[in-house]
């Protein structure tokens, strides 16, 4: 006992001498050190300056999204042109961007903190399990546009990056409880905090949710959830950063038309899911500002989906489960004042086990490495040229190949002008791979077994200006892709055989438009024309709703009250799938206003009220899904 | 008569050259005794920076034949050193000796560097304006001039005319002087005073109320375990930062003005070996850097889609502009 009061003592001796000689070298340290100061606002912090860009890009930052009132997630990404968003089955979301998708999309590759969180099971990503909570984003990048030459395979039509809050942003405690008309609850409670030395800080969240969806088709949903974040300053070169989840869920689920015969191969049930993700980041920036990130992640998804069968008493198992381990190493450097390398590599491998759709109860894996690399290169004071390509090599399909050439042209500081030829492509799931579905005995469907990457070829020429001396930004972009063996995956019923058969060339333009002429307000208008030419399947042109459009228009007052509206537009379109029938046009008037109160000792309430008017039928995917007019009251306290 | 006075003149005029052709020869002689400085330098031999200048200032001074250096161990400062010696200047290195060295009393120029005026006023509570008090006292401050500091800002972006300002009880005098200028150039200075321990809850606020954040000298606001919070907050928000220092510059802030160890030397060994009276110096007990650079983050600044010219290019324009005032 003596031992350890007196080795107490030395210690407490010791952190008091180290923080007092720092109390004195602390002036000196901060002046003339070249690095005592860990750099914080380092590249995977920063947003991409959109005017030097390689792509279009969306940001949707920590203002828009206060502003939005978003209720999940998905809700934001309807603020980027092209985008749709959905909900499957009433309590599967859906995001797409510019169509030619099914409820599964696979076009989009979705990054969490630099880690990609695309699901083995059935491409694409399964957001109703996403490892982050709405509170917790920072900011999310929308890349509008093929970008496997720097994301890989499955960055077909575009990436969402979403970059959550260092744990040290927010401290203390926030907790919030939301209810709507529709008996949808959910309770959310986050601490966070930074250790006396500065140099942890750790944020926990749990949420609870419930909701019981649309009302004439049974989709309930609940979950409990788990997200933690910590960062550690391991000296002024390296950080590392540590993200945590786990999910527990219950997804109501039944064939959409109740009236329709295959509600009895498709019964309502509940569907167990649980999620479990683990990441670590290293970050380490050399002297010569060089910056090297490392990241290696795992994501285990289990969703159990086992009932019996009434009309031949048999048993269905549509049990899901997947396993995906992602490394990643990047490497930034500046050649000289002129050139800028980024490159790196990475590994992913998956494991999915689907007993019914792959007719076997063996699990299928796969494994992918790659390769990446991008020269930044600016001359004539106003040109910047970007030439960069991926090689990935895939153990079932080979090795495949994207490039692209970006040439910036910066006529001023205000006006920049974009060419951009790439080829992407989407490597097929193991699920498109080896599908063998039979149904009582009957084969339903399967795949050739050597199926192809899809590929796409896009060219782009955008506009990126700054006005009003940088508070307008706006954004256009003209494309033009063509998409070569397409995967005639959930086509419809009829389809027998998955092959690479499918083509299609697709056209448009994108608008965006940001104005925030001070911290108060904001307006945020997006609009987004495609149209298909050239389809091989005319569902592939149904898929792609011509016109989208969000407006939003945000007020925050000084007294503490803050509004805002929006307004969603989505042209009808028809997603692919046989059980996905022809929406109408989607139109959406949403309605916020609040007000948060400050009271002694760093709290705080936050009362709002938001009111999402549906001001057409807003098909759902499903017929039966029509979208209700629903009022949100959220009640938030926090506490630092 | 003529002629006596004429030869009066004469002869006094011949005592006087005389007289001034005496002391050439004595000044011939022996310049050294008639020019000589004895510097005392005190200095914290454990301070790797303070090590740093103290070598390039002896490297400076020794390029005057005149000067004596006699260096002193902040551990083995005591007022009995003093007694009995001819000294002309003291630069005091240890800003945590700044009350001791005060206590001296030894009625010489002296010159305290390396410190910043909030740390200064810890221990010499009458700054910036100590010449009653304090009249042989300078404090050769790290802090950047409030002209420059706002004239930079104008540079950056003519957008930013609402300038954030964070201060401590310490640094709140500075706010006096970016009054004074904001006002000539039509900027507005919103200040917060606030202390170490509650700027983390103030920095939410004060980053949405203010186009930019102009960073003062004070550690007790700004030290490398608030900047993360600071940075991060305050780029959620788009409002940049000027900072202070080439370290909080690349850790996130926007720009700033700064003046490296060598150019601080410089300045002092000018004013050393400046024959113009202590008195006559101007800011009151205060040196504000005359030497500096630029750095920028350009990181930073394209990502907020901040563009503005070359550091070298800003230097030019802030040099260029002192030059004329």
């Amino acid at each position: 006992m003596d031992r350890i009061i007196k080795t107490s003592q030395l210690l407490s001796l010791l952190f008091v001498a180290s923080t007092a000689a720092y109390g004195q070298a602390g002036d000196n340290e901060l002046f003339f050190a070249n690095q005592t100061i860990p750099v914080v606002l380092s590249a995977s912090h920063l947003s991409q300056p959109q005017t030097e860009a390689p792509a279009s890009v969306t940001i949707i930052d920590h203002a828009l999204i206060k502003a939005s009132g978003a209720t999940q997630i998905t809700d934001l990404l309807r603020l980027v042109p092209g985008m749709q968003i959905g909900n499957s089955r009433g309590n599967f979301p859906v995001v797409a961007y510019q169509g030619l998708t099914s409820e599964f999309p696979q076009g989009v590759q979705v990054v969490i903190d630099g880690s990609s969180v695309y699901s083995p099971l059935v491409g694409g990503t399964m957001w109703s399990t996403l490892p982050i909570m709405l509170e917790d984003i920072e900011r999310i990048e929308v890349v509008r546009g093929p970008n496997s030459a720097s994301f890989g395979s499955n960055a077909f039509q575009g990436v969402i990056n979403i970059t959550t809050s260092h744990a040290a942003q927010s401290p203390g405690l926030l907790t919030s409880f939301r209810a709507n008309d529709n008996k949808a609850e959910r309770s959310f409670l986050r601490f966070a905090n930074v250790t006396k030395n500065k140099q942890l800080s750790y944020r926990i969240s749990l949420a609870s949710e419930k909701k019981e969806g649309y009302s004439k088709i049974p989709d309930d949903y609940s979950k409990n959830q788990f997200t933690s974040r910590i960062d550690l300053q391991v000296g002024s070169y390296d950080t590392l950063q540590f993200n945590l989840s786990g999910i527990d869920s219950k997804r109501q689920t039944q064939y959409p038309d109740p009236t329709s015969a295959f509600v009895l191969f498709d019964p309502k049930r509940d569907r167990n899911e649980s999620s479990q993700f683990a990441q670590v980041t290293w970050q380490h920036q050399t002297s010569d500002d060089q910056h090297i990130n490392t990241h290696l992640s795992f994501h285990h998804f289990d969703g159990k989906d086992k009932y019996l069968e009434s009309l031949t008493n048999s048993t269905i198992d549509l049990t899901g489960e997947s396993t995906d381990w992602n490394f990643s190493f990047e490497h930034t450097l500046k050649i000289n004042d002129e050139n800028r390398l980024v490159w790196g590599a990475g590994a992913i491998h998956e494991s999915v086990y689907l007993p019914f759709r792959l007719n076997t109860q063996d699990k299928k894996t796969n494994t992918r490495l790659r390769t990446f690399g991008n020269i930044e290169s600016r001359f004539a004071g106003k040109f910047i040229l970007n030439t960069g390509a991926l090689i990935e090599v895939d153990r079932l399909i080979g090795t495949h190949f994207s490039p692209r050439v970006t040439l910036n042209y910066i006529s001023s500081k205000h006006h920049a002008f974009r060419l951009t030829s790439t080829q992407a492509f989407r490597s097929p799931t193991l699920s498109e791979q080896y599908r063998n579905t039979y149904l009582f005995g009957l084969p339903i469907q399967s795949s050739t077994g050597n199926l192809e990457p899809e590929t796409v070829q896009s060219i782009e020429a955008a506009y990126h200006g700054t006005h009003l001396n940088n508070s307008l930004n706006s954004d256009i972009k003209l494309f033009n892709n063509r998409y070569k063996g397409l995967i005639n995956n959930g086509l419809s019923n009829s389809v027998k055989t998955l092959d690479n058969i499918d083509s299609a060339r697709t056209y448009g333009a994108e608008f965006e438009v940001n104005y925030r002429p001070n911290h108060r307000d904001i307006l945020h208008a997006a609009y987004a024309y495609t149209t298909v030419n050239h389809e091989s399947d005319a569902r592939l042109k149904s898929s792609i709703p011509k016109h989208n459009f969000s407006l939003l228009l945000a007020r925050q007052y000084d007294d503490g009250w803050h509004a805002g509206l929006e307004f969603y537009y989505t042209s009808s379109m028809q997603y692919l799938g046989a059980q996905n029938v022809p929406q109408g046009t989607f139109k959406r008037f949403d309605l916020s206003i609040g007000k948060q109160t400050y009271f002694a000792h760093n709290r705080s309430i936050d009362i709002k009220l938001d009111l999402q008017l549906a001001l057409d039928k807003n098909i759902d995917l499903h017929k039966h899904a029509t979208a209700d007019t629903l009022i949100f009251l959220e009640v938030a306290y926090r506490a630092e | 008569m003529l002629n006596n006075v004429m030869l009066k003149v004469s002869f006094t005029h011949t005592r006087l050259t005389l007289k001034h052709l005496l002391l050439s020869a004595i000044l011939f002689v022996c310049p050294v005794v008639s020019f000589a400085q004895n510097i005392s330098i005190i200095y914290d031999q454990e301070s790797p920076y303070q090590t740093s200048f103290l070598n390039a200032l002896l490297t400076h001074l020794s390029t005057s034949k005149e000067t004596q250096v006699n260096i002193i161990s902040s551990a083995d400062l005591s007022s009995g050193l003093f007694k009995n010696k001819i000294i002309s200047t003291i630069v005091n290195l240890d800003s945590t000796l700044i009350n001791e060295v005060i206590a001296l009393d030894t009625q010489v120029p002296t010159f305290h560097a390396m410190t910043t005026l909030a740390s200064a006023r810890r221990y010499a509570p009458c700054l910036p304006y100590c010449l009653n008090s304090l009249p042989q006292h300078r404090f050769l401050i790290l802090d950047q001039p409030a002209d420059r500091q706002l004239r930079l800002i104008q540079l950056i972006s003519p957008r930013f005319k609402n300038i954030g300002v964070i201060v401590t009880k310490y640094s709140a005098p500075h706010l006096q002087q970016l009054e004074n200028f904001s006002t000539q150039k039509k900027l507005t200075i919103t200040d917060y005073q606030t202390d170490s321990a509650n700027i983390r809850f103030k920095i939410d606020n004060i980053s949405k109320a203010s186009d930019i954040i102009l960073a003062i000298a004070d550690t007790d606001i700004y030290n490398s375990s608030s900047l993360p919070q600071m940075l991060l907050t305050s780029y959620r928000h788009r409002t940049p930062i000027i900072g202070f220092s080439k370290g909080f510059i690349k850790a996130g802030a926007i720009s700033g003005t700064v003046s490296s160890l060598q150019q601080l030397v410089q300045q002092l060994t000018e004013r050393l070996l400046s024959t113009e009276p202590v008195a006559q110096l101007q800011d009151g007990n205060l040196i504000y850097p005359k030497y500096f650079d630029v750095i920028s983050n350009r990181n930073v600044a394209k990502s907020l889609n901040i563009y503005f010219p070359s550091d070298k290019q800003l230097k030019q324009q802030l040099s260029t502009h002192e030059s004329i005032q």
